[in-house]
């Protein structure tokens, strides 16, 4: 009898195949991603022994978290390819909804990505012992970014299942990722030396948000409850505006 | 119900034309059912719109009972081969095999027996960017049989395939169609393939449904020839018996059986003959074939 081998659990159901396939074709970019991430975190490690250790560990937190926004922009490239080349119809062809072809698609640029951003975070506990490590801002940091990449994806989602294209789609995640974010920071020094007129780092702090929810946590107190709640309600109510709106009008 | 496909005053508006008016036909159980118009006559929407890929601009569109946009469940008893099928080039047959076969809820042995059926079995490990276009057709051939589907929607089957390889996805159908016991329908600008397999019309030019009924109705409301198959045990006696009837345009001889053109207005003089004939002893038995789909588009166009 031959040795089974435990592997990647078995997905049930039309949307649970979707995502175990999505999952199959493209799971390369993520381990790819994490063996990069792994190599960061090592550096971070050490220096997170330094007594400025913490912030440091943020930081990089929030590096990598870009990272793998970047890998969702690339993974939901091939969503948007799918759909404007017609393969897509090839699935949608059989009893898979179009909400459950959006959703499958959402789930595989989350899921992934957060666990691998959670497991790489949770890498430093290995070697350095768990009470030198302020766990709570550890845990905030996991939970902040998984809600800010699961934000992201389904922004991206939609807006693969919208314009259908994926150089677009590139183009807009990666403006939505850095560009944004950049042009909100240089309006607000251009208003301000026009003007004369201070912005208040609460207020820019606000506006960036909309595009990183994670740039809202409590920079004195390392808290991270504010993002986490942002990111997840705003995810929530995406969710249901793309199901009602992208997947409705996804003709192949 | 027994119709299986139903259209009632279906339009269908791109941004940029409009690819169906008000098309109105239905498709009844069994049947094996052309639908037949130029390119860009609205074949293929039909196909979409009854899959449920695309959503009707206005009317209504069932399938199997249901609303095939609103009711994706109902295509767990629908197979749908594209036109120009797009694959996932990175993915090998067997994977992808796989994968439809569970979304429709079929086991990975029925995958492989429908790829068996079609003649891709070796092909199984291979990549799907190694398949010539033939294979392509029947990789998309197999697919479309996965869950043992009551209908089968076919777009243009034959496209870009060589003589050859026409022949052979034409038999596929016909082999397919009766062991499945599924109705089909096939998109075709081709007549003479279709012309081998339908025994239902629908007529479609500029996105409108100018007819549609079985074959034998429409060659005898159109005038056009109908093509019988008349079993016998000396084809030579019967052509040369048959042959001088004036409502006869032509008879084909093969071994224990003829095929014979009749004017659709003297079927019933023509069935009477046989009759005689079968007393006689020489003929064993006949059937209408079909009409001729050519002449029955060209009346059907003209009006």
């Amino acid at each position: 009898m031959k040795p089974r081998f435990p592997g990647r659990p078995r997905l049930e159901g039309a949307l649970a195949s979707q995502i175990d396939y999505i999952l199959s074709r493209y799971s390369k970019a993520v381990i790819a991603t994490t063996i990069l991430v792994g190599l960061i975190y090592s550096t971070s490690i050490l220096l997170a022994l330094l007594p400025a250790g913490l912030d440091l560990l943020v930081g990089v937190g929030l590096l990598v978290m870009l990272i793998y926004l970047a890998v969702v922009v690339e993974l939901a490239g091939n969503m948007a390819q799918e759909l404007g080349s017609g393969e897509a119809a090839l699935y949608l062809s059989t009893p898979l909804s179009r909400v459950q072809y959006v959703m499958a698609w959402i789930a595989s640029l989350a899921v992934p990505a957060i666990a691998a951003y959670t497991v790489s975070l949770l890498t430093p506990l290995l070697v350095i012992s768990p009470s030198l490590i302020a766990r709570d801002v550890v845990w905030g940091l996991a939970l902040g970014v998984s809600g800010e990449i699961m934000y992201y994806s389904v922004i991206i989602a939609g807006l693969a299942a919208l314009l259908k294209r994926k150089n677009l789609v590139s183009i807009m995640g990666i403006a939505l990722l850095l560009i944004a974010p950049l042009v909100i920071v240089f309006s607000a020094i251009i208003y301000t030396s026009v003007t004369g007129a201070e912005v208040s780092p609460e207020t820019l702090k606000s506006l960036v948000g909309v595009f990183h929810p994670i740039i809202l946590f409590d920079e004195d107190t390392l808290n991270f409850t504010a993002p986490i709640i942002y990111s997840l309600t705003s995810s929530l109510i995406l969710v249901a505006l793309v199901a009602r709106y992208a997947a409705r009008s996804l003709e192949v | 119900m027994h119709e299986v496909v139903y259209f009632e005053d279906v339009y269908k508006a791109y941004s940029d034309k409009m690819a169906l008016r008000g098309a109105s036909f239905k498709i009844p159980r069994g049947v094996i059912s052309g639908l037949l118009g130029p390119n860009g006559s609205g074949k293929t929407t039909s196909l979409k719109l009854a899959l449920g890929i695309l959503k009707p601009s206005r009317g209504a569109v069932l399938v199997l009972g249901d609303d095939p946009w609103r009711e994706p469940r109902v295509r767990a008893s629908m197979g749908y081969l594209p036109e120009s099928p797009i694959y996932p080039r990175d993915a090998r047959v067997r994977m992808l095999l796989k994968h439809i076969a569970r979304l429709k809820k079929a086991s990975m042995g029925e995958a492989e027996r429908a790829a068996k059926l079609v003649g891709i079995e070796k092909m199984l490990e291979h990549p799907i960017s190694a398949l010539s276009r033939g294979y392509l057709q029947r990789l998309g051939l197999a697919l479309a049989l996965l869950g043992d589907p009551e209908l089968l929607l076919l777009d243009e089957p034959t496209a870009n395939l060589d003589p050859r390889a026409r022949v052979e996805i034409l038999r596929l159908i016909r082999d397919v169609s009766r062991m499945l016991d599924a109705t089909v329908i096939i998109s075709s600008h081709i007549l003479p393939e279709l012309q081998e397999v339908v025994d239902y019309l629908v007529i479609i030019s500029q996105g409108e449904v100018l007819d549609h009924g079985p074959v034998e109705d429409l060659a005898r409301r159109y005038r056009a020839r109908m093509l019988y198959r008349v079993s016998t045990p000396n084809p030579r006696l019967l052509a040369r018996d048959l042959i001088v009837l004036h409502y006869v345009d032509g008879v084909m001889l093969g071994e224990d059986s003829i095929t014979v053109y009749v004017s659709s207005t003297h079927y019933r003089a023509f069935e009477a003959r046989l009759e005689e004939l079968a007393s006689e002893g020489l003929v064993e038995e006949y059937s209408i074939e079909t009409g001729l789909l050519g002449e029955i588009y060209e009346a059907a166009v003209s009006g």
